[in-house]
Formats: C-alpha cells, structure tokens, sequence
C-alpha cells in the first residue's frame, strides 16, 4: 500500500495520484486489496477482466491469506527450503493445492482450494495390518477407486487390527480421521458397469461392532464403536476428531481399527486408505 | 530544519492541520486524527507546513476520509462502536465512491479503511461474471481472444463450478 508515495510528495506537500481512473485504471495495487478478499476460484476468474486485473491476481498480497498460516513449514517439508525462496505465493498455493505424495508415496496431502484447509490421505500400504502378507487373508488390489490406485482386500480373518500413526504440521484447526470402507469387492463387469462380486464372503460385521480408535500427541482421544453396513459403497467411517492449536510443531496421531473377537470371522472387506479433513467440511 | 522527540512533537500536542482537496475546499482537522494516515503523519513529521494540498483527493472523499479519521481518533469512542461505525460507513455507497475511497485511502495510506472498503467492493463483484464486471466498471479488455483463452486454461478449475469431491 501506498508504494512510492514519498516519491509523490513535492516541496508543497502535494500528494497525487495518476489520472482520474475509471476501475480499468485504478493501481494494481488497489485492485489486489480488492481481489483479496475474494475466494481463490473468483480471483483466478476476474484475472481475466484484463491485463492490470491479471497482474494484481498474481501478488502476494492475495494470495498470502489464502495459504496455511505454517506454509513456510509445508513448503520446507514437501518441497525443500529453496522453493520457499523461489516460488511466488501464487505458485505456493497452485503446488499445495495438487495433491503431495511422501513418506514412500504412502501418504498425500493437499490444500483445499475452494474451502481453504490441509487435507492428508494414508494409503493402506502406509498402516500396520495385522497379516497384510499372508493371502490366506488379505489380497493385494489395483483400484481406479482408490487415490493411491491400489486397495487391500480382506477375504477373511480372526483377528482385524489396523494401526496409523502420522506426524504432521497441520495448520490450526479441528480435523476429523475416518476410514475409508467398502463392504464388498466391487469390479467391472461387461459395458464397465460396476458391480459388486463375491457379496456372499461379506460376513462377520452385525455379530460384533469394530472398535476405532484416535490418540493425537496434545491428548485428544476418540473411542466408537459401530457395526459396518451399507455395502457396495465407499463409506467414510469417521474415528475421531482432533484440535491443532500450535501448527510450529508437527501434530503425532495415532489410530486405529479392531475386531478382536476370535470366536467369529469376519471377511468381504475393502480397505483404501485413512484420510484426515478440516471437520468443517461435511463428509458422506 | 525542525528537531523533534523521538515521537515527533506532533502527537504530544493538540494541534490541527488544514488539508485541502483537490477543488481548493480546505478542511481544519486535529493532528491526531490527522496521523493516523501514515502518509500525513510522514508529512507532519518532516514538515512544519500546517496546510496540506492533495491534488487528487476530491472535496466528496476527503470529507469522508476525514470524518473515518476522526471518529477513529475520539478515545471516547469504544472499539465497539468504532466498528459499527465502519460498516454503516461504507453499506449503501456507489461503487465510483468506494472506488475513489480506495484509490484515497491507499495514498494516504489509511490501512483500516483501505481494507474494509475492498472488502466492499469484493463483496459487489462476487460470483459475477467477468463480461459483467468489465462492462459495469468501464473496464477495457485488453487480452487478445488467445490470450485470454489462455488464462482460463491456467486455472481451468476455478471455472469448473462441480465442487470436487474426493471419491
């Protein structure tokens, strides 16, 4: 604001300004306070009003309040410290908001463009799934339905135990953990219609509830129970939720989900992936 | 050449200063309602000048600067009050008001007013459509029909008005 102004000052404390503007005219600078306070998705549109209404669009000054409060701490981690440098806020915002893998490609994160707010996923290959390896049990699945393109498929089991644990710089806020389910094994049948096969080895879920579980490091705990229904399609189970007062240090969580009781089995159960959202976005 | 205290000696006593607008109308207005523009406050801090011309602020605009200035200037006034204040201040304003108000306000460099003005005039273009905008704001559209092509190709899904889902 105000940029060159002493250079606008002459000896008889005259302040001018250029010519009398229609809103084509007004500065760039004016016209980026205006389209700060705009959503990302109308500032990218009114970029294209014209040439000045494009170049304001691409300040920092717009797009500074559009980002994570901590985004130097996630574009240090995600991309490394010379890009903290290099990159305009802009371009900040447009590489948060395409979905990051880490951790191994286990685990993605991304910035919500429209409603603002750091989302993560953990693939299944990111947990610890009590016999993942024996196929007795669980199959490994390629999947256009999952973001990692990959699911584990539970055939059967006596004992379900699925462990997460994530250490992150969440911005400040409250999130919510959920599972994301498929009672089922859904495939293509002919003409790609989706179909459930195998719903007969669904079994198991209405004799005993799973039990999911969240811990996070600055002492939010969540205990549900809940039986699994509703199959032939993905559901979010939601676990938990947690509150981030201090995006400085990173946020450790752990969570979990159980089925214990050996005296049944239990099988026909599609797992994807852990994801975590800022819990003002309403989900299923 | 004037010294002054580390505060400038312009706070500490109550003085007024005469601003004029640009079609010669003068205003009388104390300093310490005066200093919260940072520009004016420059100015009087390195100036003994008590009248101060601003070539391109019309008489309309720096009557309303000048009353935002001193309602936020009256320590009897709660912080409550100076808020309600802000908002009747700009609702019902033509846009060429605000418009002018902004230009004014970032010259001056009143950075409250600046920005609840912007909040205003962001209020009014949202969810309009660009031929809208240029069209009631005067605006020239200087793309090329390529040009402009590309630009909504570069951020393709602030068009895309499906709000995505991650399933």
């Amino acid at each position: 604001m105000g940029a060159g102004f002493s250079g606008l000052v002459n000896n008889n404390s005259v302040i001018e300004y250029p010519s009398k503007p229609g809103l084509g005219d007004l500065p760039e600078s004016c016209i980026a306070l205006v389209l700060s306070r705009l959503d990302p998705s109308e500032i990218c549109k009114l970029a294209c009003v014209n040439n000045t209404f494009r170049e304001a669009s691409l300040s920092d000054v717009v797009w500074e309040s559009k980002l994570p409060e901590n985004h130097h701490i996630l574009v240090k981690k995600l991309f490394g410290v010379a890009c903290l440098k290099a990159l305009s806020k802009k371009e900040i915002f447009d590489r948060l908001s395409h979905p990051i893998r880490f951790a191994a490609d286990t685990k993605e994160v991304w910035l919500d463009k429209s409603r603002g707010g750091v989302s993560v996923a953990i693939s299944w290959k990111g947990l610890k799934i009590t016999g993942i390896d024996d196929r007795r049990y669980w199959t490994h699945i390629s999947s256009h339905e999952s973001r990692f393109q990959t699911i584990a498929y539970l055939q059967q089991i006596w004992w379900l135990e699925i462990e997460g644990k994530l250490e992150f710089e969440f911005p400040v806020g409250t999130y919510s953990v959920f599972f994301r389910l498929h009672l089922g094994r859904a495939s293509k049948g002919l003409g790609g219609r989706r179909i459930i096969c195998d719903a007969e080895k669904i079994h198991g879920w209405d004799i005993k509830p799973v039990k999911f579980q969240l811990e996070s490091s600055n002492g939010h705990h969540a205990i549900s129970q809940c039986f699994l229904d509703g199959q032939g399609k993905w559901l979010h189970h939601h676990v938990g939720d947690f509150v981030v007062e201090n995006s400085s240090i990173p946020t450790t969580l752990k969570f979990s989900m159980a089925q214990i009781d050996c005296t049944h089995t239990k099988g026909g159960l599609c797992l994807d992936s852990v994801f975590i959202f800022p819990s003002r976005q309403s989900r299923n | 050449m004037v010294t002054t205290d580390e505060k400038g000696p312009l706070t500490a006593k109550k003085k007024s200063v005469i601003i004029r607008s640009c079609d010669g109308d003068e205003f009388l207005v104390s300093e310490s309602a005066a200093v919260l523009s940072t520009s004016l406050k420059k100015i009087l801090e390195e100036k003994e000048d008590r009248l101060i011309h601003l070539s391109d602020i019309d008489n309309k605009t720096l009557a309303m600067v000048i009353a935002y200035l001193s309602t936020h200037a009256d320590d009897g006034l709660s912080d409550d009050l100076k808020r309600s204040f802000d908002q009747e201040f700009v609702s019902g304003k033509e846009f060429d008001v605000l418009k002018y108000l902004v230009l004014a306000t970032d010259t001056l460099q009143v950075t409250c007013l600046c920005y609840t003005v912007a909040k205003k005039m962001a209020d009014i273009m949202k969810n309009k459509l660009v031929e809208w905008v240029r069209r009631e704001f005067d605006i020239q559209n200087d793309y090329t029909p390529e040009a402009e092509a590309e630009i909504r190709r570069l951020d393709a899904w602030a068009w895309d008005d499906r709000q995505l889902e991650d399933d």
